[in-house]
């Protein structure tokens, strides 16, 4: 089932963003509920995908498993806040990165169907199920960021009304994207100590682990100054962006096992 | 019964004209009760806003109680006919339901879309339906007109964007913070469009408003209105510090609000987003202050600039409103037509049934020792030949209901078939 549900749920997922974009430059309502009735279907697919790779149990689903995983929590919790928020700009970010995520899973899963070890001993899946955790966490703050960063640009330039009207005020933005970064930190920490602590173990240190360390301390940075020196708003969803960019080059590399 | 209207609006009259038909609630009635007075006119109601006055009837005959509703329309405004023809627009039938459609859907307004009207023509016709003076031919039409204002404006884009200076600087603070109950506005100068701009914005909720002018007794006196906190001009850079929305509307000759200003504040805020407003002429606040992060600056020129994209865009909605509107009249019409045939169809039916019986009845006699099996088939040998006769009738009838001609042909039919005489 595997082979047929993952391919489906990164096409699903394709689609949804699809029509999120279309929504976002388009004044017609429809396109939106499409885009949320795609996304929630996709949803069910991306749910069934995780059990069949669950139950195939083959060496080295753990990572498609958290990835998939991650897609279906970023979509869950922007089809939840879209009811207490006015969100409905971010789909389109949320879902293509949602898409991102799953096609990792289903290329990682073929490329290279087992880079991880043998015996999965139980400190490296916490490891990986925390670290997933994280970067779902991560990665909505990034998609908010980047909202964040193009609706703050259209007010600058005080242009295309339209669009700034369809996407979310800025404060929404900014209070989300803390909120990410504030619930994603501590579970990555962990999942970062963890790692350490098995690659130590069996003296494997690969070059997914020293990004996953480089984009451990980008967040710090960002909580600590959000939180103490008072960054928001541009300078915070620069960085914000750019940490999430180098914790997918470490899933990258540690999906394909390059490095 | 047809509908009949006549009014004046921004259009067609000068404001000299319009203002005399300034009409109170209870003038409302009396208006629309003298309309009533005149021989043919069943219903009426009479609308009266600062942009349009407006008499609605429906009658036996438009075309005969159209100059007796000229002289009643121009007796209510205290002017003579004469006076008033060039300036009036009289439509009746089909072309009254369009503009009433029209008038209620904001598409014949002097800003398109707004929201305003529908209020204003429903308060107006429950003024003059608790007068007694509407009936069941306008309370349908009006109920229908109001059933499409709702569609244009759930269906099309027409009221969506806001077109006043005040309005827009609302909308773009809404863009930047999620709810103004949680922002300080401060106003900068007590200028009369600083003050327009503070007192939106209070009614949007903002949560404080501080007012800082050169003068402290102006400054006091626009915060007693308003329900704000007086500030010296002093102050400024701290109540930078404190707001959220500064209005900035002073006769300063040069920028009040500087860019080294404004940085140091930005720190001080800890980099809270600010949103200047600036609609001095000329400008208080340094335009470069637009560049820093989190700030954002929009003087007068860049407001404008949107209320007319906005005005624009609900002008391109009006072009799909305006096929929506002319769509639901002609369906109206035509629900209309159908309920005015469908008496005549009743009548001829039951006027066929009643010669078929009595045929049947008079066969049966004549024929005599038929069973069972054979009267049935006697029976549906009749009944089919009168219902094929019938069907060619009634569809004609039905289509000619939508057309101009259909009441003509509907009279022609009830003379035809003696139905009138029957009846009685």
């Amino acid at each position: 089932m595997t082979h047929v549900l993952l391919p489906a749920a990164v096409a699903l997922f394709g689609l949804s963003t699809a029509f999120y974009l279309a929504a976002l430059w388009s004044s017609r309502p429809a396109l939106l509920r499409i885009g949320h009735a795609v996304l929630g279907l996709t949803l069910l697919v991306a749910a069934g995908a995780v059990f069949a790779l669950v139950g195939d149990a083959l060496e080295g689903t753990y990572t498609q498993v958290g990835l998939v995983v991650s897609a279906l929590v970023l979509g869950a919790v922007y089809l939840v806040l879209t009811r207490r928020y006015p969100v409905a700009g971010l789909g389109s970010f949320v879902s293509a990165l949602a898409t991102l995520l799953v096609l990792f899973a289903f290329l990682g899963g073929q490329a290279a169907p087992s880079p991880t070890p043998t015996v999965l001993d139980g400190l490296l899946r916490v490891h990986i199920v925390l670290a997933f955790v994280g970067v779902t966490a991560f990665g909505f703050s990034t998609s908010v960021s980047v909202v964040y960063l193009m609706q703050a640009r259209l007010l600058k330039q005080k242009s295309n009304v339209e669009l700034r009207r369809r996407l979310p005020p800025l404060d929404v933005l900014d209070r989300l994207a803390l909120k990410g970064i504030v619930l994603g930190f501590p579970f990555y920490t962990v999942s970062i100590l963890l790692g350490s602590a098995y690659a130590i173990r069996t003296d494997h240190l690969r070059a997914s682990y020293v990004l996953a360390i480089v984009s451990w301390a980008i967040y710090g940075v960002v909580l600590q100054a959000r939180l103490t020196a008072g960054w928001r708003g541009q300078r915070a969803a620069v960085l914000t962006t750019a940490g999430l960019l180098v914790v997918l080059g470490a899933v990258a590399q540690y999906s394909f096992g390059v490095g | 019964m047809e509908l009949l209207v006549l009014g004046l609006s921004h259009k067609t009259a000068p404001v000299s004209i319009r203002e005399q038909y300034a009409l109170a609630d209870e003038a409302l009635v009396a208006a629309a009760s003298r309309a009533r007075e005149v021989a043919g006119c069943r219903e009426s109601f009479v609308v009266s806003t600062c942009n349009r006055v407006e008499l609605w009837t429906a009658c036996d005959d438009a075309a005969q109680t159209r100059a007796e509703l000229i002289l009643a329309f121009a007796e209510v405004g205290r002017t003579h006919a004469v006076q008033l023809t060039p300036h009036l627009y009289v439509h009746h039938g089909q072309a009254a339901l369009l503009h009433l459609f029209r008038v209620a859907s904001s598409l014949d307004s002097l800003v398109v879309g707004e929201p305003q009207i529908l209020g204003q023509l429903k308060a107006a016709y429950e003024h003059c339906r608790i007068g007694g003076v509407t009936g069941p031919s306008l309370h349908r039409a009006i109920e229908r007109a109001f059933a499409v204002a709702k569609r244009v404006r759930s269906e099309t884009g027409i009221g969506k964007s806001v077109v006043s200076i005040s309005s827009v600087a609302v909308d773009l603070a809404r863009q930047i913070f999620d709810s103004l109950d949680r922002c300080t506005v401060l106003l900068v100068g007590a200028g009369k469009m600083g003050e327009l701009a503070a007192r939106h914005f209070r009614r949007h909720g903002a949560h404080e408003l501080l007012v800082a002018n050169r003068s402290f007794d102006r400054a006091r006196a626009v915060a007693e209105a308003l329900g704000g906190h007086p500030r010296g001009l002093d102050e400024l850079e701290s109540l930078l510090v404190q707001a959220d929305i500064v209005v900035t509307s002073t006769g300063a000759p040069g920028y009040l609000v500087t860019a080294a200003m404004v940085r140091r504040v930005v720190k001080a805020r800890k980099y809270r987003p600010l949103f200047f407003i600036d609609i001095a002429v000329p400008r208080n606040v340094d335009p470069v202050i637009n560049s820093l992060d989190n700030v954002y600056v929009y003087d007068v020129d860049d407001l404008s600039g949107i209320a007319n994209e906005n005005l624009a865009g609900r002008h391109r909605e009006a072009f799909a409103a305006e096929t929506l509107v002319a769509a639901e009249a002609s369906r109206y019409q035509s629900d209309l037509s159908g309920h005015a045939i469908a008496p005549t169809l009743a009548a001829l039916r039951r006027h066929a049934d009643t010669v078929r019986d009595a045929e049947l009845e008079r066969a049966s006699k004549r024929l005599g020792g038929l069973d069972e099996k054979q009267r049935k088939a006697v029976e549906q040998l009749v009944d089919g030949a009168m219902n094929k006769l019938l069907h060619d009738v009634f569809s004609t009838l039905k289509d000619a209901a939508r057309t101009d001609d259909g009441a003509e042909l509907v009279a022609a039919a009830r003379r035809l078939f003696r139905l009138d005489e029957s009846k009685e």
